[in-house]
């Protein structure tokens, strides 16, 4: 009954409106230089193939990237959050994605969402907002992501240092 | 006014998701499907009272809390928790007077004593006089729980949150 009367309201919502997809709302943002929009590759671990064995590699191929969006609230801008903050929350609170978490007290609220099956998702978000800050959305993208695998990897990935590497390489990008 | 909340307030809808951007209301809530790839995770740990708490987590759907400071939100958490415990046909558990406040315990029952499909925990009343919550005065916490739920654990995981209320389910392990 239940599944049923969900069934229902995504059709209705499918049916009459069709919320921009957060793919969309990223490339659209990047333009905006109230926005900065960063898109970081696994590459950037700096981890050799070489390095890894089969399990570990085939863990972290199954990550991409990592995409973030961030709107930093100025006083020039103050009066375009609100309106970004509600495009944002329609497309996570949307049927693409399954909430996991929500964390919400005062001023601030933080979300954790998922999309594709809980085994291999596809992608997994994350939506954090202050009502006095901005807010941040940033996406874990990859294809079936191995997320049993995930203390596996992040060993290996600490054993190869490639923390280390990412923090140089992100330095360098700012 | 009141009443006026109360019409509008549709039938079956979920008082949490509701207020989840409200600023006078703080909640937290872990979805099944949170739960499910946790219990993918199959963290290991040496420590017996870690791994007794761990089986109890793998053993919740879903976990839902919700506090507010605002006597009109209370209001209508309270209105919501009422039709709730009709519509799905919860017992009261037991009812408890805790440092002032009024705790409520509901649940859906199952053959087994221990174990409940729901438990939902309603504190109200809260005097802020005897309980210390920091510059925070909560009227109301409503906490939800569903799963397969063994009720001689959950006391743990309630006592964690140091809510008021918790002694009280604590004692029921030893009946």
């Amino acid at each position: 009954m239940k599944k049923l009367l969900i069934f229902a309201v995504v059709v209705a919502f499918t049916g009459c409106s069709k919320t921009q997809s957060i793919q969309e709302y990223y490339v659209a943002k990047s333009e905006d230089p109230n926005f900065l929009v960063i898109d970081i590759p696994t590459s950037i671990l700096g981890i050799n193939n070489e390095v890894l064995n089969d399990e570990e590699q085939a863990a972290l191929d199954s990550f991409q990237k990592l995409n973030v969006l961030m709107f930093r609230k100025t006083a020039a801008n103050a009066e375009q959050f609100p309106e970004e903050l509600k495009i944002v929350r329609e497309i996570v609170d949307g049927e693409q994605f399954d909430p996991l978490m929500v964390v919400s007290d005062r001023q601030f609220s933080g979300k954790l969402l998922l999309e594709g099956s809980v085994e291999r998702p596809d992608e997994i978000v994350f939506f954090g907002s202050a009502t006095n800050e901005g807010f941040l959305l940033a996406r874990l993208i990859g294809s079936k992501m191995q997320v049993e695998k995930a203390v596996v990897l992040a060993k290996a990935l600490e054993r190869e240092g490639a923390l280390d590497n990412a923090v140089e390489a992100i330095g360098q990008m700012l | 006014m009141v009443a006026l909340i109360t019409a509008s307030f549709s039938w079956g809808q979920d008082v949490f998701e509701k207020y989840e951007y409200d600023d006078s209301v703080s909640y937290f809530s872990i979805s099944p499907k949170m739960f499910q790839m946790l219990a993918k995770l199959s963290i290991e740990t040496n420590d017996p009272e870690a791994d007794k708490f761990i089986k109890l987590v793998e053993e919740i759907e879903s976990f839902k809390v919700i506090t507010t400071e605002s006597k009109d939100v209370a209001q209508e958490i309270q209105t919501w928790v009422d039709k709730h415990i009709k519509t799905q046909n919860l017992d009261e558990l037991m009812r408890v007077r805790d440092k002032g406040a009024h705790v409520n315990f509901y649940v859906k029952s199952t053959k087994n004593d221990d174990r409940v499909k729901k438990l939902l925990m309603f504190v109200t009343d809260i005097n802020e006089g005897q309980i210390d919550l920091g510059d925070r005065k909560p009227e109301t916490v409503l906490l939800y729980l569903s799963g397969d739920i063994d009720l001689t654990q959950i006391s743990k995981l309630v006592n964690e949150m140091n809510l008021p209320g918790s002694q009280q389910l604590g004692k029921l392990n030893k009946k």
